[in-house]
């Protein structure tokens, strides 16, 4: 009996194995992973493709059928005097329970979300975005802090508005840029459509395309024109240089890398041609810039000095 | 292939390369999922690239994604049952299939004739095509393709107990077809 046990024992054993050894060499139709990850990429960039043709015809002129509105600004927010960036925390908390979202983007990165109305943000380096999270009442308002880029959802009936530094921006259907730095100047250049500057004296100016208003503790100072590539395309993570001053380039990556950097002497009215990738760490720009540059180049702590 | 960590960090911020380590994880499973409801090659890799797509295009959530494996079964079940949904209202206005008796088995590559006979191959072709569906399913995924049964339990959301039942349900009735044992007296 108990032979016959272990047989059975030993034969189902066997069974096992050989039904395993016939499964092992059986497959399934493997699966095309390739064709499948082209599939994504082609969609992905078919969804940039489009994006940039929707932008392109917004460049063209023809607005009127745009749904697409860029801004790019930066501003302070007017909750606090821009030369004191930080918040007290109980305004903070009290704009949290208003229903109010903080987006905070570190030096040196890009953060994109969506707003609730479908607008698309990007947020460039040290910026900050207070975001409702339901848009109510007649406006759709935000808050933002250093360089947005936004392509805003079309919707005529609640204009949307940019609250910042002692001015307002008011969205009139349009592509523009606002850029604003820490030592209370801001410029807005406007690329297509209309925007309207509200100041604080019940002032306002309308700006067309290619103008570019600067600003100082929230009032215009000069109103000019200007090409409008050198002012977005940060939002590739590019920087076009058209004849920039190398003092004001270096003022633009000190505030993109949140590190000091200055240039003496006769190097600040070198004007510089050309294009820099800012995903690239600091030390790779300023090497990019010493090739066309002559120059001396001291680093000390976290400031960067450059001399002819 | 694992996933490294910081893979969906970095997908989240736009990595496309990060991506492509994230579907190179996914894909194989996720079209089996399409497959079983779709039948069709070409539809199912369609279908996956949609689920990459909106995940690609939701990338930020991925972020708050607790349990990744779910999340992404669960986007390619409900794509690869609208994707059947769609192709039936095209096809029969009349008789709607309930999506829960959908399924199309996945084509098995059986072995050579130096691994078994071609009468055992007959054998093991019939014997698969006789077994319930999702039983049927449930073995492929576990004996062939060799998937953990806590991924097989994911991805056609059934309990490891229900996967038990059915890899033994087929094993038994494959030892009984093939290899002819007289029952013990």
């Amino acid at each position: 009996m108990k032979e016959e046990k272990q047989n059975n024992r030993n034969r189902e054993i066997e069974d096992n194995a050989a039904l395993d050894r016939i499964l092992d060499a059986c497959r399934l139709q493997p699966v095309d992973t390739t064709r499948i990850k082209n599939l994504v990429h082609d969609k992905i960039h078919n969804e940039r493709a489009a994006r940039k043709r929707r932008m392109r015809r917004i460049f063209e002129g023809s607005f009127s059928a745009a749904a697409c509105v860029a801004i790019v600004a930066a501003f302070g927010l007017s909750y606090f005097s821009s030369s004191t960036p930080d918040l007290s925390s109980a305004s903070m908390r009290q704009l949290v329970h208003a229903g109010y979202k903080e987006l905070i983007v570190p030096a040196g990165q890009r953060e994109e979300l969506t707003l609730p109305d479908g607008t698309r943000l990007i947020a460039n380096s040290r910026s900050r975005v207070l975001y409702p999270e339901k848009f109510e009442g007649k406006e759709r308002r935000i808050y933002a802090n250093g360089e947005v880029f936004l392509e805003v959802a079309k919707d005529r009936r609640h204009p949307f508005v940019v609250e910042s530094a002692g001015f307002d921006v008011r969205v009139l259907g349009t592509v523009f840029n606002i850029c604003n730095s820490s030592d209370s100047t801001a410029s807005v250049v406007l690329v297509e459509g209309s925007v309207e500057i509200d100041m604080e004296n019940d002032r306002s100016i309308r700006l067309k395309p290619n103008d570019k208003a600067e600003l100082l503790h929230g009032d215009v100072t000069s109103l000019t024109q200007v090409d409008t590539d050198s002012y977005t395309s940060w939002t590739d993570g590019l920087l076009y240089l058209k004849g920039m001053p190398l003092s004001r380039l270096t003022r633009t990556l000190s505030e993109h890398y949140g590190i000091e950097i200055k240039c003496q002497g006769s190097l600040a009215d070198v004007r510089v041609y050309g294009k820099l990738d800012l995903h690239d760490n600091v030390d790779t720009v300023i090497n990019s810039i010493r090739e066309i540059v002559p120059m001396r180049i001291t680093r000390s702590g976290n400031s960067i000095m450059l001399k002819p | 292939m694992q996933l490294e960590a910081n893979i969906i960090y970095r997908i989240a911020k736009g990595d496309e390369k990060a991506l492509d380590a994230f579907m190179d994880h996914y894909s194989q499973e996720l079209y089996r999922i399409a497959y079983s409801y779709t039948g069709s090659k070409e539809v199912a890799e369609e279908v996956v690239s949609d689920v990459f797509f909106e995940i690609w295009n939701n990338r930020r959530k991925l972020l708050e994604v607790e349990y990744m494996d779910a999340y992404v079964h669960t986007i390619a079940t409900r794509r690869s049952i609208d994707q059947f949904r769609a192709t039936i209202a095209e096809k029969s206005a009349n008789t709607p299939l309930d999506e829960n008796e959908v399924f199309f088995a996945a084509p098995i590559i059986l072995p050579d004739e130096e691994i078994i006979s071609k009468e055992q191959s007959e054998i093991l072709n019939s014997t698969l095509e006789e077994l319930p569906p999702k039983c049927r399913q449930v073995f492929t995924l576990a004996r062939i393709e060799k998937l953990s049964y806590s991924k097989i339990s994911s991805m056609l959301n059934i309990s490891v107990a229900t996967i038990n039942y059915h890899v033994k349900y087929a094993i038994d009735t494959f030892k009984s077809r093939l290899f002819y044992r007289k029952p013990p007296d």
